[in-house]
């Protein structure tokens, strides 16, 4: 089959067709025959989602400035070009080349988040390549992932036949190096994970089996292979000015959820706030230097034409020079008649000094996130901001003439109570009174939103050992927080279906065991699960029922500090021994600093060094 | 401030790139090679660039035209080979040509010429003659859905200027079509082959025709001559 005729056949047929053509400016397309290591750059989402992620950018460029490596891109097809392609029988196939997928040698995952899973095995289905790895042959792909969810690999692990974890900027050409000569010495595909999985970073699954007891708990992982290591440690990358770093942006020819240049600034964050697996398995904090920086951004904006340009890290407003940083920025979008957008900075005099130069009359939209309603519940979670950080903020805010603030809240975090629920109201009231004051005793136009997530613990932080709220839980949270706001004028509430928040728990916290729902899930026509639109919570019922597996042991199962647990053997740095220290300190509402302010223990020195240890002393 | 006209193509897959997206091409176009466009006034200024009748998806042109202003004068050729240096694979600058006409271009285009493409168009004289007897009607009338969802009968015959139908080889049929292309009247080819479609009891199949744009005329009374 001529992919490019039957795929041009299709094209009129579907929703944005351009999300499957490719020859974008900047794509690399290498002659096949000239390379050794075909990689496929797969994201489990739509093109337009694919696009905004910087990885992708990131691993794109590094791969392709190896001469023997030639990485392309394929994102999951959209539910209309799904139907098509298996109308036709079209494989999917990648934008570059336009390469069936099991024509190349890699095809690399990212995981970004839980409810993509499905996408993968349907993507793999759709490909024509069996979604388990030991239905596949010699010669179909080695399929592999990484990103934030290889952190647990395991409800994926009878897909994938190996993991990369942490930063993959300098592990991946290493891996291609191995598959290169791996390629010219004939081996089998055996042969070549056990190559890698010497490879620090890298975790093959299946040279190792679950153990359970006679409960069904998880108790340990037998080796296969004797020379598997015990633990795999996620790869580093120390220094952000040496690392690769994509200049030459590849620009969507059609909008993408962030039409701009972006420019990491630093990464990892080390505020300790306990219920954030970033902030755990990131550690610990690289900046880049201002001139590396403005360096990137200058040329990003030559290069791709944008007219808005973003830093990205965990919290911009930590990094060490950021007000000199921003103001060079500014600059220098100025005289490319570019706009700076700058997400995650604390709102503090120099941001709001920011926000008037950059925002101009816009005035809607301020964002904070206390997280919880009470201090003592922010100590619990060690979410250092306080009532008179959120107070101030929103005075300044008000005085300088916005109109609408959003707050962000999770419920359901643990030792939470209603009081804690009061408290996000209170805010709420608390901050439209404020507008009131300021305005002679009339509210105005002056509004606040009140968002809701529901809390899922993660492996990798200290509340990997809680029970996520049940449904009926957080409905009658739901419907207590509902009549708390609705008694406060110009409040608003919004908050997330529970549904998809006990899936997202299931798959976070899931052992190999899980995979078997998500194949069947995706069986009964699951996908897309992470958009509202596409998600089916009815046939992931049966998926459950189907396989026998309750979703009630994984997402409402609070283990004992002394548990084996299924990503026991990935070493994120983070010890298990400062994961209990600090989840001993929360059941007392002590709060534990930021390791800027002196080193607080947490184990990732072992990896690298933490050049940014006491940098606040 | 500089004003000019600009003609490139838009073909291969970039058929499928919408117009709104292909303005956003050439703004960063722009903006990659340096040269500033004048911006428009008001609250939110955007780069000023004017497009001519939108290409619908999925239609190729070796015709398009775009009309744009700069704060600097430009030396065209080197804007041309800087333009062109810059442009995803399946658009090229033909020429760029300054501009002083009072009026936009846009609101003086008239007419567009189109070749269709048909595969498995059947016999080609019973085609020829089919058309013939199409073409020799007072008036061809078709039903269209406003906006609004009323139904209005509109006459399309006024709006075809001239059609010449050719068979380049077996099974091939092309129509070469001059319609109306302009702000008062505008017929879409797609529209035409349809009717012709429904009149000589032919199927239409959107598969197996191939649409492209091939050029845009002035208004007559300004000579009847491709823009560029
Ligand atoms: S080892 Fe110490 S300095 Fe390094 S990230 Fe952990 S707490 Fe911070």
């Amino acid at each position: 089959m001529n992919v490019n005729e039957t795929l041009d056949s299709l094209l009129m047929r579907v929703e944005k067709p351009a999300r499957y053509i490719g020859g974008e400016l900047h794509t690399v397309v290498k002659d096949p025959e000239s390379v050794a290591t075909r990689f496929a750059f797969a994201f489990p989402d739509m093109y337009e989602i694919g696009m905004s992620y910087l990885g992708l950018q990131i691993i794109y460029h590094v791969l392709n400035q190896q001469e023997d490596v030639a990485c392309e891109r394929v994102f999951a097809p959209a539910t209309d070009m799904e139907a098509e392609m298996r109308r036709v029988g079209l494989p999917l196939f990648t934008l570059e080349n336009k390469t069936p997928l099991k024509e190349m040698d890699i095809v690399g995952f990212t995981l970004q988040y839980e409810m993509s899973y499905t996408n993968i095995l349907n993507m793999l289905d759709l490909a024509q390549i069996p979604m388990l790895a030991k239905d596949r042959g010699e010669d179909d792909p080695l399929i592999g992932a990484g990103g934030p969810c290889a952190c647990n690999p395991e409800p994926l692990a009878d897909f994938i036949d190996f993991f990369m974890l942490g930063d993959g900027e300098e592990s991946l050409p290493e891996l291609c190096r191995i598959h290169k000569e791996w390629k010219a010495q004939g081996g089998t595909k055996e042969e070549f994970l056990k190559k890698i999985a010497k490879l620090e970073g890298v975790y093959v699954p299946s040279f190792y089996e679950p153990q359970y007891d006679e409960s069904g708990a998880i108790i340990g992982m037998k080796k296969l292979w004797d020379e598997a290591p015990d633990t795999i440690k996620k790869r580093v990358v120390s220094d952000m000015d040496t690392v690769e770093a994509p200049v030459h942006d590849i620009v969507p020819l059609i909008s993408v959820v962030h039409d701009r240049a972006v420019v990491e600034i630093f990464r990892g964050c080390t505020r300790g706030c306990r219920f954030c697996q970033a902030g755990m398995i990131y550690r610990p904090i690289r900046e880049r230097s201002p001139e590396r920086i403005k360096e990137i951004a200058k040329s990003q904006l030559a290069d791709t034409g944008y007219d808005e340009m973003s830093i990205l890290s965990l919290s911009s407003s930590d990094y060490s020079q950021i007000e000199p940083l921003v103001t060079d920025l500014m600059c220098l979008c100025r005289e490319r008649d570019a706009a700076l957008s700058l997400p995650s900075l604390r709102l503090d005099s120099f941001s709001f000094k920011v926000m008037e130069e950059i925002q101009g009359v816009r005035k809607t939209g301020l964002t904070v996130a206390p997280e919880a309603g009470t201090q003592r519940l922010r100590d619990v979670i060690n979410k250092n901001i306080t009532d008179e950080n959120i107070y101030g903020a929103m005075k300044q805010a008000i005085e300088l003439g916005w109109t609408s603030v959003k707050l962000y809240f999770m419920i359901g975090l643990p030792t939470e109570t209603f009081e804690d629920l009061d408290g996000i109201a209170d805010i709420a009231a608390n901050i439209i009174e404020l507008a009131r004051v300021h305005n002679g005793g009339k509210r105005g136009r002056f509004n606040v939103t009140v968002s809701v997530s529901n809390f899922v613990p993660k492996p990798h932080t200290l509340f990997q050992w809680c029970a996520q709220n049940t449904r009926e839980e957080f409905e009658e949270k739901h419907r207590y927080l509902r009549e708390k706001i609705k008694k406060v004028k110009g409040a608003t509430l919004t908050y997330h279906a529970t549904d998809t928040s006990h899936l997202e728990a299931v798959f976070a916290r899931g052992d190999r065991r899980t995979g078997a729902v998500m194949k069947r899930a995706v069986e009964l026509g699951c996908r897309f699960d992470g958009w509202r639109e596409y998600f089916q919570y009815d046939l992931w019922m049966k998926a459950f029922e189907d396989t026998g597996i309750k979703a009630e042991d994984y997402a409402f199962h609070a283990g004992q500090i002394g548990d084996y647990l299924p990503w026991d053997m990935m070493d994120y740095g983070v010890t298990k021994k400062f994961l209990i220290s600090e989840w001993n300190k929360a059941q007392e509402a002590s709060t534990t600093w930021d390791c800027r302010h002196g080193c607080t223990g947490c184990g990732v020195k072992r990896l690298t060094e933490c050049k940014w240890e006491g940098c606040l002393k | 401030m500089s004003r000019y006209v600009l003609k490139y193509t838009k073909e291969g897959y970039m058929r499928y790139i919408s117009h709104l997206d292909t303005a956003q091409l050439f703004r960063r176009a722009f903006s990659r090679i340096n040269v500033r466009l004048k911006h428009s006034e008001g609250f939110n200024p955007h780069p000023k660039l004017s497009f001519m009748q939108p290409l619908s998806l999925g239609y190729s042109s070796t015709g398009e035209y775009l009309e744009f202003e700069t704060l600097h004068p430009q030396n065209l050729e080197v804007l041309k080979e800087k333009l062109n240096g810059t442009m995803p694979k399946g658009v090229s600058i033909l020429a760029i040509r300054p501009e002083d006409g009072k009026k936009a271009i846009s609101a003086r285009v008239f007419s567009a010429s189109y070749a269709v493409q048909l595969k498995h168009a059947g016999d080609f004289d019973a085609f020829k003659m089919d058309m013939d007897k199409f073409l020799a009607q007072p008036e061809i009338l078709r039903e269209r859905k406003q906006k609004t969802g009323k139904i209005v009968t509109q006459d399309i015959r006024p709006m075809v200027l001239s059609v010449n139908v050719v068979q380049p080889e077996e099974d091939i049929t092309i129509l070469n079509l001059r319609l109306t292309a302009g702000s008062n009247s505008t017929l879409n080819p797609e529209v035409f082959v349809k009717c012709f479609c429904d009149f000589s009891g032919r199927m239409y199949d959107p598969e197996l025709a191939r649409y492209c744009r091939t050029e845009m005329y002035l208004k007559p009374e300004e000579d009847e001559i491709p823009i560029i």
